[in-house]
């Protein structure tokens, strides 16, 4: 209950003397001034949209004209009239009105059935497996991102401020080695970072204890990171865009704001929450399509002022699908494959992937038609021309998410 | 307490000090040193302060590890908020007195929540069982819930009480407990897993993290069958909120897990999972993480896993091995712990002797930190370990401790101020003060009613009409309800309408002719009052007949209280559709059949009807004055009533007014800052010479120095 927490939460800060970003005087440039400065600030940038709880890709991306859809969905299946027609046996949740549009203007990429094999339904451990690009055995516990950049991936990028920027939620693809900052709340992060000590050594002290040295090299690169964002961020203290009241608009206007400021970073991440929808799912799920939808045409609108919509790349991931069959509750339980969502200026726009049957569940569930390690493979490729990955080397390639790549 | 008098307490804690630190401290498993004390102590509490330090020095490791066990009964030193005790709030009906009264009632359980937390905080900082506050928040991370997905703060409560007993007592009972405990039935979905729709999410987690592990000794059969075994552990929905085996919805068929076949419930599914071979190293794995190191090491965790089950899976037995360890011990396993937020903060306030002025700042402080206590980020609960700090939360460290170093010039606590703070004192408002009302031994008292059903429908051409209405606080000849409901129901031209009664909420056995109703899959006494019944009522004792009568007779009366409530008016339907529920004038002329035919029946009542207005306090609404006008200031009135259920001061035992004056605590001999350092800290900061040789003399900078070191963060 936001009505609640948020008097609290400006007292906290009162109290730490830290001032409310209302109460600062707006500093923005011109915004076609910066668009300019923005256009190539950090190569092509990554948005990762986490859709925490397990999406139900078949109540989003409605198989219209399947007889067996029907069947599968007797209680909370979606009509055709009910949808927003995305071809002739296609139709998007009626609660996402800017993503259809984005679909018209052909910058929005539905990739379907993306999942990987031998699926695991239990939250931790699929997110964990989505997160580290392993799949279904694998062990690594830090994200694909940071294992990516662990590997130079971002290494053309020198100068950049962070190698990405959790806004919310978990570290997930970023967690792990590199520079990656969690910001979940700009005034108190900058009040924070003046606060951190043990960094002001000529040279910092190590630790062969290893949760120390993790202590000594995270206070170091929180300081250092966050000491440049500030000092970019300082120039933009008004928000110039409106977004939802949600969550997720809330981090995605944080997002437009950093990089209005110019902020130098491959990736940002943000999540959404809420799809665990086990039981009464239609209004829930509705409610959080549009959520996702308008705080997605916000950022896109934000972006396109800013100049820099041509160089974003949406995109979207949960955990797993939803079982094909509806339960006794109203509700759907954890499943398999779902689509996923990538929008963007530069991005080819259309349907990829094969839709996986409703005539062929296994397990009473979808088989996945994607895997998830194809788009990994071309986010690192088509964004960042990074070719020779490990998910390309593991033979998980295949599929193209831009017009120019 | 005065000023004068603290001072007087300081310095004899001083005293006490001194004397400690005269005694022989050579180091080893016969007498522990100063680094070994504060190892223990910072270990199975919150931090070390000089004088806990000082009491534990030069006791042998099994000595201080059985003090601490000693102290494990999982009594809180202070009584939990008031609320939480049985009383319940009338959760599933308050809507009908419109969306408005409803979202103040959640106002309302956020704020009983909040006040939970500081509780909880406040037990942590001035509990002399620190451990035992440790335990609980081990079990509320292992088996974790989060209060946002009931909503239910008396739920919270009540399964942070199972934990708090259970949390050094016997696995397998914990367990069980925790299988049964509604606000987990709830958060894991299992409200919906029945006979005809199995719903799996209890049973995977109950296995992948609850008991043997991800991975562990079960495949996707287990998980399926075991699912079974758990339908219909539910929820009561009428009555009492609490524990209910629906036997409609549970499946009695037989079930094979593990490849044993059998009728399995939940408390047999525990019985069978706890005694697979593969039960034991993930639990111990999770000890040894939590209070040895982050290096588990095998075949430790081999013997300390057999030894438990040789134990019966009591969990003091663990402890006491899993503490007198070698790896305990080892100096080399210092530092390998990260402080997770609440140890961080609470050990700072224990270790410090600082002055908490205001808990709801705690809580905030906790929370940007990652760990907000009642509400872990999922069913795994917090990562844990390394994963506490990050760029941001690292941050978010250096933020709280920086603020915390502050509180120790804190005002004057007034005793009495902070005897009553945590009731409900709003200046903004005035409770409407109710008379108490004149009861006689044959007035039913009504608190509140709330209509809750008006269904009006045709079925084959026959009109039905049906209506629940729920009274809540009701007194009659001596005995008291949580809340009665009854139900009405009108079949087309049959000449009399079905009355029924719930029997399942007043304790105990408020009908003496359906004693033990309370366990009964039925809980609902119901009739209909046709007059070929009147011979068959004589075998209903007098005293049922006379609340029977009496409710009947109050009956349209007791309607007429709920005109403008909620369920009568159209409500919007998802498909668009509008739904009418009955009209009220139906649904009275119906009740008024009931009454004349009722009263025919059993006679009519003795006694008056009372209505007298709950307390808001009865239906868990604080702060409400007037259902009409609670909306010109709601904010307000949520922000004052949050306030006042989590503003309240306490301090640790022992707390110092000044820096100086915790120095003058240390124990030990050598320079100030190395003592210092020896008590706050597992592994020492770098040599920093000049530097700390200018600070010695500004015993806050000094400080400052060490609580904000990197090295602060483990232990």
């Amino acid at each position: 209950m936001t009505l609640l927490l948020s008097p609290t939460r400006r007292r906290f800060l009162a109290a730490l003397g830290v001032a409310s970003a209302a109460a600062l005087p707006g500093l923005s440039l011109p915004r076609f001034a910066q668009a300019a400065q923005n256009a190539h600030a950090a190569g092509k940038l990554l948005v990762l949209v986490e859709l925490a709880g397990g999406n139900d890709g078949l109540n989003t991306v409605v198989p219209t004209r399947d007889d067996k859809y029907r069947a599968l969905r007797p209680n909370i299946g979606i009509g055709r009239d009910a949808t927003l027609t995305l071809d002739q046996d296609t139709g998007l949740h009626r609660s996402m009105r800017e993503m259809a549009d984005l679909w018209e203007d052909g910058e929005l990429r539905i990739v379907e059935g993306v999942g990987y094999p031998d699926p695991n339904r239990s939250h931790f451990r699929s997110i964990e497996i989505w997160n580290s690009g392993g799949g279904a055995n694998g062990l690594n516990p830090d994200g694909w991102i940071s294992q990516a950049a662990a590997k130079g991936a971002f290494a053309e990028f020198a100068g950049v401020d962070a190698h990405g920027l959790v806004l919310g939620g978990e570290m997930g693809p970023l967690k792990g080695p590199g520079r990656f900052s969690a910001m979940r709340d700009v005034d108190v992060y900058m009040e924070a970072l003046s606060n951190l000590d043990g960094s002001r050594h000529a040279v910092r002290p190590t630790s062969t204890v290893e949760p120390l040295e993790h202590v000594l090299s995270t206070y170091e690169s929180a300081k250092v990171t966050g000491d440049r964002i500030i000092a970019k961020l300082e120039r933009i203290r008004r928000d110039n865009w409106s977004f939802p009241d949600s969550g997720l608009g809330i981090q995605l206007q944080i997002a437009a704001r950093l990089i209005e400021a110019g902020i130098r970073v491959p990736v940002i991440k943000v999540v959404q929450d809420g799809y665990d929808t086990h039981e009464e799912q239609p209004d829930a799920h509705a409610y959080l399509l549009r959520d996702l939808s308008e705080a997605l045409g916000a950022f896109s609108g934000a972006l396109k002022d800013i100049g820099v919509w041509q160089d974003t790349t949406i995109v979207t991931f949960s955990e797993f699908g939803r079982r094909a069959y509806e339960n006794g509750s109203f509700g759907t339980d954890h499943g398999t494959a779902a689509p996923v969502f990538v929008a963007g200026g530069g991005v080819a726009g259309g349907f990829a992937g094969a839709r996986p049957s409703l005539d062929r569940l296994f397990d009473r569930d979808l088989v996945f038609t994607t895997d998830y390690r194809a788009l990994y493979d071309a986010i690192l490729s088509d964004l960042w021309g990074i070719d020779d990955n490990a998910f390309r080397r593991a033979g998980m390639t295949g599929l193209q998410i831009l017009r120019s790549a | 307490m005065t000023h004068a008098l603290r001072k007087i307490r300081r310095l004899a804690l001083a005293i006490a000090a001194v004397a400690g630190a005269a005694a022989p401290a050579a180091a080893g498993p016969e007498a522990m040193d100063v680094d070994e004390a504060r190892h223990l102590l910072s270990r199975t509490g919150f931090g070390a302060a000089p004088h806990e330090i000082s009491s534990t020095v030069g006791l042998s490791y099994a000595e201080g590890v059985d003090r601490i066990l000693a102290g494990l009964d999982g009594t809180p030193s202070k009584p939990m908020p008031a609320w939480t005790e049985a009383w319940g709030y009338p959760a599933e009906e308050i809507w009908s007195l419109g969306p408005t009264v409803a979202e103040f009632f959640e106002v309302n359980r956020a704020a009983d929540m909040e006040g939970l937390r500081a509780w909880w905080l406040s037990e942590m900082i001035t509990t002399p069982n620190p451990m035992t506050e440790r335990l609980t928040l081990f079990w509320h991370d292992h088996f974790a819930t989060s209060f946002f997905s009931s909503s239910n703060a008396q739920w919270m409560a009540n399964q942070h009480r199972t934990f708090r007993s259970h949390s050094a007592g016997n696995f397998n009972a914990l367990t069980k407990a925790v299988m049964h405990d509604p606000a987990m039935l709830d958060y894991l979905t299992n409200l919906e897993n029945t006979k005809a729709a199995p719903n799996e999410n209890l049973a995977r987690e109950f296995f992948e993290l609850f008991t043997l592990g991800q991975g562990r000794g079960y495949k996707e059969a287990d998980i399926k069958e075991a699912a079974r075994a758990l339908t219909g552990h539910t929820v009561s929905e009428r009555g009492e909120p609490g524990f209910h085996f629906n036997m409609e919805t549970h499946d009695f068929g037989r079930k094979t897990i593990f490849g044993t076949r059998g009728r399995f419930d939940a408390e047999a599914l525990v019985d069978l999972t706890l005694s697979q071979e593969e039960f034991g190293p993930y639990i111990v794995e999770k000890f040894w993480l939590e209070f040895v190191s982050d290096t588990p090491d095998p075949s430790e965790i081999a013997r300390l896993s057999a030894l438990w089950k040789d134990a019966n899976l009591d969990l003091k037995p663990l402890l006491r091995a899993l503490l007198t360890t070698d790896a305990f011990w080892d100096p080399d396993a210092r530092g390998r712990l990260v402080k997770s937020p609440t140890e961080l903060v609470v050990g700072t306030i224990r270790s410090l002797g600082l002055t908490v002025e205001d808990y709801g700042d705690l809580g905030w402080a906790l929370e940007e930190m990652g760990q907000a206590l009642f509400a872990p980020p999922n069913v795994a609960g917090w990562s844990g370990g390394t994963a506490w700090i990050n760029d941001a939360t690292a941050s978010a460290r250096a933020m709280v401790l920086s603020e915390l170093l502050q509180w120790r010039d804190a005002p004057e606590l007034s005793a009495d101020a902070a005897a009553t703070a945590p009731m409900m004192m709003l200046s903004g408002s005035r409770p409407r003060s109710v008379p108490a009302p004149d009861v006689g031994p044959h007035d039913l008292r009504v608190g509140q009613v709330f209509a809750v059903v008006a269904e009006a429908e045709r079925e084959e051409d026959e009109e039905v009409i049906a209506h629940l209405m729920t009274l809540f606080d009701v007194s009659f000849a001596g005995h008291t309800w949580r809340s009665l409901s009854i139900w009405v129901e009108l079949f087309g031209d049959d000449e009399a309408p079905y009355f029924a009664i719930f029997t399942g909420d007043c304790q105990p056995d408020c009908f003496a002719t359906w004693p033990g109703e309370n366990d009964a899959e039925d809980q609902w006494i119901g009739f209909t009052p046709h007059p070929e019944l009147r011979g068959d009522v004589e075998w209903v004792a007098t005293k049922d007949r006379e609340l029977i009568a009496a409710l009947a007779t109050h009956l349209p009366m007791l309607l007429e209280q709920t005109r403008d409530q909620y369920v009568w008016l159209p409500q919007q339907e998802e498909d668009g559709e509008t739904y009418q529920p009955a009209e009220f004038r139906d649904v009275m002329r119906m009740v008024k059949t009931a009454r004349r035919a009722t009263v025919d029946l059993v006679g009519s009542a003795k006694g008056k009807l009372v209505l007298a207005a709950s307390a808001p306090g009865r239906l868990g609404l604080n702060g409400m004055t007037d259902y009409a006008t609670i909306e010109s200031n709601f904010e307000d009135l949520a922000v004052e009533i949050e306030e006042a259920a989590r503003t309240f001061a306490a301090e640790p035992a022992v707390y110092f007014r000044t820096s100086a004056a915790w120095f003058a605590d240390l124990p030990g001999t050598g320079p100030v800052s190395r003592r210092a350092e020896g008590v706050l800290l597992a592994v020492p900061l770098p040599a920093a010479g000049a530097r700390t040789e200018r600070i010695v003399g500004d015993p806050d900078a000094l400080l400052r120095r060490i609580v904000l070191s990197p090295q602060y963060q483990v232990n």
